[in-house]
């Protein structure tokens, strides 16, 4: 631009007519003046001339205008009363057009020198820049086919001055073979003036290198609108590429990652919140709609997500971890509650940083979201199962102790008693025949503890079997009330059957266990002179049998560990018994598809009873 | 061992079980001991409380009404002279269960005459 504002200020020059009136002009300031020092002039009439031509030619700004003011100051003269005419006015007259003439010529040479020198300048001061910012100038006459490089642009197609033609064929040679035919065009179509000339393309270097040069150019046109010249710039853009590229891929690994993240993740732009992303994992955690829960959503619409502490307590939106990374540059990693539209709450680990511009300012803030709700109960329940597992081994490592304990001692009993009997066959003495009758009670109570023990590893396995067969359950109770009674005489027990019939198909041996064992913990556990009453009622679609003691009655605590194996044990020192009983009586009417249940408190007796189904339902396992 | 020659030595024996107690009443009078019996700790502590400190207590531990822990604990609250205490027990950890009761030996159940006579001599010589 610089050098065309330069070529036009040198093709302009001043119009011949208007120097004809700078001439008048300085012609009738001359005659004032020669009328106002009239007698000194009468006798010098040359000074008038030159004065003339000095002040045309310095101040008027032209050759024209010095001739204009010779001439009319010269005609001036001749009608002067004393003034001298003829040959000498003439010669005065070329002398003068000669004396202008030479000023003339000495003022445009001193302009032409102050136009080159302020040229020149510009021109060194473009190429500085263009050196500076790695822009290679060039410059093309078209009708010579002549080309000008500068260094810049030599280097930029990777040759040197010498192999330069310094014709277009030079930078056309350049071209990277595919990309030569698009560049021709878009010069033909430059020259043709349809399209300025700015195009991209590839340049190969004569040693196989590949760079990206990017092209600007004007064309100089005649009057005619002929192209005559062509300028412009080349500027390497081949790291710009790269970087751009880059950028571009970066950018699209970041896109990919972000969408296919399994977590959730969220991005809102400072300093407003304004969420500029959510993947559908995001989405998904959250339960709603994209254009609800990120369009148009700032810091102040965030309750449209639905997020509250883990307690429910709502989040005022200012405080979620998202606006306070944005507000505060605060990252941070808690777990919160989303409710989903449905009402459907999720546990979600929310980990959110802020992302920081180079100067540490906060640009946006990231949230990655995880749904850990299946995780969290996941862990709830392998927390419960261990510690249940926990109890129920401590209670079986109790419960062998226990069971240790209880053997040990009839065996303790038996093994005293007998070595007894031994010292006194060894010194020849008669031992008591009831040492052998105690003997004899010790190990009943022996196999008995090994047959529940038995029993019970049986129903814990699952592989107690039942022999059922059509037994008449008033006749059951019956012969167990009479076997009770003779132990023991002194103790009232009735029983009332039951006025229908009560045929059942069950396994006979193991509901006497049952019916033996509850009376046997009546009686145990009431006092002597107390009553014991049994009772066999016919209901709807099942028989019960109910047992009343007037006992001390049970605790609450006592009534729900009662028919759990292993507990009673721990229950104190000062039972014996395994506590058994109860467990496999809850076993074998669990297996008649029955239920067993008690009904207590405290100072009121208690009375346990059994629902046994009077149809059929139990599998019969046994043969 | 002749507790004949001299005055008999005489053995609390504090047993649930009424066979173990029968059994072993018999066999300590029979070795010549003085023997008083009691079925549960608290009727042990009133033998103790009526009457003379005896030379040695055979202690069962799992008892109702007072077991052998609370007998051990209120034993050694009460008296100043104490009698060594032998807690004869059927868990399957019967020396720490004597060491916690502070009790000054223990036999596990089942055990034989001979295991008890040696036992017996063994704090009665000391």
């Amino acid at each position: 631009m610089t050098q065309i504002n330069l070529a036009q200020q040198l093709a302009k020059s001043r119009r011949p007519l208007s120097q004809v009136f700078w001439g008048i002009g300085i012609s009738a300031l001359a005659i004032v003046i020669e009328t106002l020092l009239w007698e000194w002039v009468i006798h010098s009439p040359f000074l008038i001339l030159s004065f003339g031509v000095v002040l045309s030619c310095f101040y008027g700004g032209g050759l024209f205008a010095g001739v204009a003011a010779t001439f009319f100051l010269t005609l001036y003269s001749f009608s002067l009363p004393n003034f001298i005419h003829g040959i000498p006015q003439v010669i005065f007259f070329i002398i003068d057009v000669w004396g202008s003439f030479l000023l003339h010529n000495y003022r445009m040479k001193i302009r032409r020198l102050a136009i080159a020198e302020v040229r020149a300048e510009e021109d060194h001061r473009l190429r500085f820049a263009a050196a500076a910012a790695k822009l290679g100038i060039w410059e093309w006459d078209i009708e010579k086919d002549f080309l000008t490089w500068d260094e810049q642009m030599l280097a930029f197609y990777g040759i040197d001055r010498e192999s330069f033609s310094g014709q277009v064929a030079a930078w056309q040679n350049g071209v990277h073979p595919d990309d030569v035919n698009r560049a021709n065009e878009a010069l033909e179509r430059a020259l043709k003036g349809e399209q300025s000339f700015d195009l991209e393309f590839r340049v190969l270097h004569p040693d196989g290198q590949t760079r990206t040069i990017k092209a600007n150019g004007l064309v100089i046109r005649d009057a005619s609108g002929k192209a005559l010249k062509m300028f412009g710039l080349n500027r390497d853009v081949t790291e710009e590429k790269r970087t751009l590229q880059q950028i571009f891929e970066l950018k699209a690994y970041f896109e990919a990652a972000l969408l296919q993240s399994e977590a959730g993740i969220v991005v809102a732009d400072a300093p407003d919140g304004l969420i500029r992303f959510a993947n559908s994992a995001a989405l998904r955690v959250a339960g709603g709609e994209e254009s609800v829960l990120v369009k148009n959503v700032d810091i102040n619409r965030y309750g449209r997500w639905r997020i509250t502490e883990l307690d429910g307590t709502p989040i005022p939106n200012q405080d979620l971890p998202l606006a306070r990374a944005i507000r505060l540059g605060e990252s941070s990693s808690r777990e919160l509650i989303m409710v989903r539209p449905n009402g459907e709450k999720r546990v979600v680990l929310s980990k959110t940083a802020p992302i920081r511009r180079e100067d540490g300012s906060t640009m946006s803030g990231i949230s990655v979201l995880m749904d850990i709700t299946e995780q969290q109960k996941l862990m709830e329940d392998l927390k419960l199962a261990r510690e249940a597992a926990e109890v129920a081994m401590r209670a079986k490592a109790k419960f062998l102790d226990i069971a240790a304990h209880e053997l040990r001692t009839p065996v303790t009993a038996v093994s005293l008693l007998a070595q007894l009997i031994q010292r006194q066959i060894q010194k020849g003495e008669s031992f008591e025949p009831s040492m052998l009758d105690r003997m004899r009670i010790q190990l009943d109570r022996l196999s008995r503890l090994v047959v529940d023990l038995l029993e019970v590893s049986k129903l814990d396995r699952g592989a107690l079997e039942l022999r059922p067969e059509i037994t008449n359950l008033n006749n059951l109770i019956s012969d167990c009330q009479t076997t009770f009674q003779f132990q023991f005489p002194h103790r009232a027990i009735t029983f009332t059957p039951s006025k229908e019939s009560a045929e059942l198909m069950i396994d006979p041996v193991k509901i006497y266990e049952v019916v033996s064992n509850l009376l046997d913990n009546a009686i145990k556990y009431s006092p002597e002179n107390s009553p014991i009453e049994m009772v066999l009622e016919n209901k709807s679609d099942t028989i019960r049998f109910s047992i009343r003691d007037h006992g001390p009655g049970l605790s609450e605590e006592s009534k729900r560990k009662l028919f759990t194996a292993f507990e009673r044990g721990a229950a104190d020192e000062k039972t014996s018994g395994l506590g058994l009983g109860l467990f496999i009586c809850r076993g074998i009417i669990g297996l008649h598809k029955g239920l067993i249940g008690v009904s207590s408190s405290k100072g009121n007796g208690s009375t346990f009873y059994f629902d046994l189904p009077k149809e059929q339902v139990y599998e019969r396992t046994g043969s | 061992m002749n507790p004949k020659t001299s005055a008999p030595k005489r053995i609390l024996l504090i047993e649930d079980e009424p066979d173990i107690l029968f059994s072993l009443k018999m066999f300590l009078e029979s070795e010549g001991f003085e023997v008083s019996a009691a079925q549960n700790g608290e009727e042990g502590m009133r033998i103790l409380k009526t009457q003379e400190m005896p030379q040695l207590i055979l202690l069962d531990m799992k008892m109702p009404v007072m077991s052998g822990w609370d007998f051990c604990s209120e034993f050694i609250n009460t008296f100043d002279h104490k009698a060594p205490l032998v807690v004869m027990t059927a868990a399957a950890d019967a020396a720490e269960r004597a060491k916690e009761a502070q009790a000054t030996g223990w036999l596990g159940k089942p055990f034989t005459l001979d295991e008890l006579v040696t036992k017996i001599n063994q704090y009665l010589k000391n």
